[in-house]
């Protein structure tokens, strides 16, 4: 269905006159966000294993709620052939479908890069993603220290009930070689996550604990998910 | 002879490039700041968690009405800031853009800013909400009362944000403004106050709560103060509750107020605008 409906995307802006949209591939990696993981609580965290399960995604005309790019009409004279999104609550509007991965993937994030696989697309306009995780969702296994206190955590597994959408992704996408990178920033994530609040313990994790309840909502906030265009050197 | 001349004149009448007509714009409240926001078993117009709220004041300060062109082209903006108080019955007159080019200026934004000594007021307010905003450097002020059953919980919330509501668009009306050759387009810039209660940044799920704001009250005296707000971490209200969406940053209920307050400018009714902080 998604595949017939870029298809529509395609032929409806090349019947309007306007560019006409070319079907492309393009591969997709998945890797982390470098730098040291300390939460707002101040607790420096070692990571010894990071599994997160991945369903789909999903590229989509309209932007993200919070813009990382400069306005389309300001960089993009032909911006106005494909619908926007607009900040508001409750009115994230994905727009049009551009292109779309469905390749179920399970990723260690303690690994450098793993190629996610190649996703079909169009040219045109991007403005954000929507990614779905897998059952698995994300699990951290670690340590976490602050000052004489250690703790020694593993998140259980979470995946959000809904997909997560409005990640940014801004780029004009043509046909040159290149390919799409999700970082994730596990810093981010863990930002939230207060490891002396860990209700019955941190070996699982008490998921009706404040810690869990920042562990998740971290995986739920889409700004931790940093996608990007690399061109091909 | 005669026949080309109206046949030109039909040409640049059909294009909309001759002549000027005027822009009156005006600001409103609707029924939600004016009167109240209900309670909503239902889940589609009000509070899904039982609260009623009626505000006492609903002050902006709007600033910098401005229309362009995306070839480039500068029309007029507004140089005096209008203070206004939207709990007054609306719409309110804010001003007038005359002898404007006539035709389509597609980029009309508007800014919701802190007042200098210099905002002026406009329809009917109270001299001292004025005079408020401007020694305040404030943006907003709203202040009003929940009640759920026998609870009361008052707030009186000072804001001095800067945001800019740009590329204003409506589904009736397209994007920015067509100005009529010889007569006055009328544009409401629409001000939505449910905005403040959405328990969700970006979900097309988001509710209208006002239990945590209610339960933030840590002192427990009736007044839910910004303070209180700030100490609340959306980690300890409920999974599915209060989620962010791309907003970074947002880990406090006043973080999250605060970010719902950038988002209450709308255009002609339901249009939008995009927000963008500064």
């Amino acid at each position: 269905m998604k595949r017939v409906a870029l298809l529509l995307v395609s032929l409806s802006l090349a019947a309007c006159g306007g560019t006409a949209q070319t079907r492309r591939t393009f591969p997709v990696v998945v890797s982390t966000v470098p730098g040291p993981l300390v939460t707002d609580s101040g607790w420096a965290v070692t990571l010894s294993s990071a599994q997160l399960s991945l369903a789909s995604v999903r590229f989509f005309s309209g932007e993200a709620l919070v813009r990382r790019g400069p306005l389309p009409w300001r960089f993009d004279p032909l911006g106005w052939l494909v619908p926007s999104a607009w900040a508001h609550p409750g009115h994230y509007v994905p727009g049009a479908a551009m292109g779309e991965l469905l390749q179920p993937l399970t990723v260690d994030l303690l690994a450098a890069e793993t190629p996610w696989g190649t996703a079909d697309g169009v040219t045109g306009t991007y403005g954000s993603l929507q990614l779905s995780l897998g059952a698995e969702g994300l699990r951290l296994k670690g340590t976490a220290t602050k000052g004489a206190d250690s703790v020694v955590f593993d998140t259980g597994s979470f995946a959000p009930p809904a997909a997560i959408e409005g990640v940014p992704f801004s780029h004009v996408m043509d046909t040159s070689a290149g390919r799409v990178r999700v970082a994730v920033d596990l810093a981010a994530i863990l930002s939230r996550v207060d490891f002396a609040l860990v209700g019955s313990g941190a070996d699982p994790l008490d998921p009706a604990s404040p810690a869990f309840n920042g562990f998740a909502r971290g995986v739920e906030d889409s700004s931790v998910y940093h996608a990007t265009w690399e061109a091909a050197e | 002879m005669k026949t080309m001349m109206m046949g030109l004149c039909a040409v640049v009448l059909a294009s909309g490039c001759g002549g000027a007509g005027s822009v009156q714009f005006t600001t409103w409240g609707e029924a939600y700041i004016e009167d109240k926001i209900p309670v909503d078993s239902m889940e589609t117009t009000g509070f899904v968690d039982g609260w009623e709220l009626k505000y006492a004041r609903f002050v902006v300060v709007l600033s910098e009405v401005t229309l362009a062109k995306k070839t480039g082209e500068a029309g007029p903006k507004q140089t005096e800031a209008k203070v206004v108080d939207l709990v007054k019955k609306g719409p309110t007159d804010l001003l007038s853009f005359a002898d404007v080019p006539s035709g389509k200026w597609d980029l009309l934004s508007y800014a919701i800013l802190p007042a200098t000594s210099t905002a002026a007021s406009a329809g009917a307010i109270d001299a001292a909400d004025v005079e408020r905003m401007r020694t305040g450097g404030l943006s907003m002020f709203v202040e009003g009362s929940a009640t759920k059953g026998a609870t009361t919980k008052h707030f009186a919330w000072p804001l001095a944000l800067n945001t800019e509501y740009q590329e204003c668009t409506n589904d009736d009306f397209g994007e920015g403004v067509t100005v009529p050759n010889g007569a006055q387009e009328v544009v409401q810039l629409t001000i939505h106050g449910d905005h403040f209660w959405y328990d969700d940044l970006q979900s097309p799920d988001a509710k209208l709560r006002f239990d945590a704001i209610a339960s933030a009250d840590a002192n427990g005296d009736g007044e839910v103060t910004l303070d209180e707000l700030a100490a609340v971490q959306l980690t300890a209200l409920p999974l599915g509750q209060y989620g962010t969406g791309s907003a970074a940053n947002v880990k406090t209920l006043k973080d999250f107020v605060f970010s719902l307050s950038r988002t209450v400018g709308h255009y002609r009714g339901e249009g939008h605008c995009h927000s963008h902080a500064r």
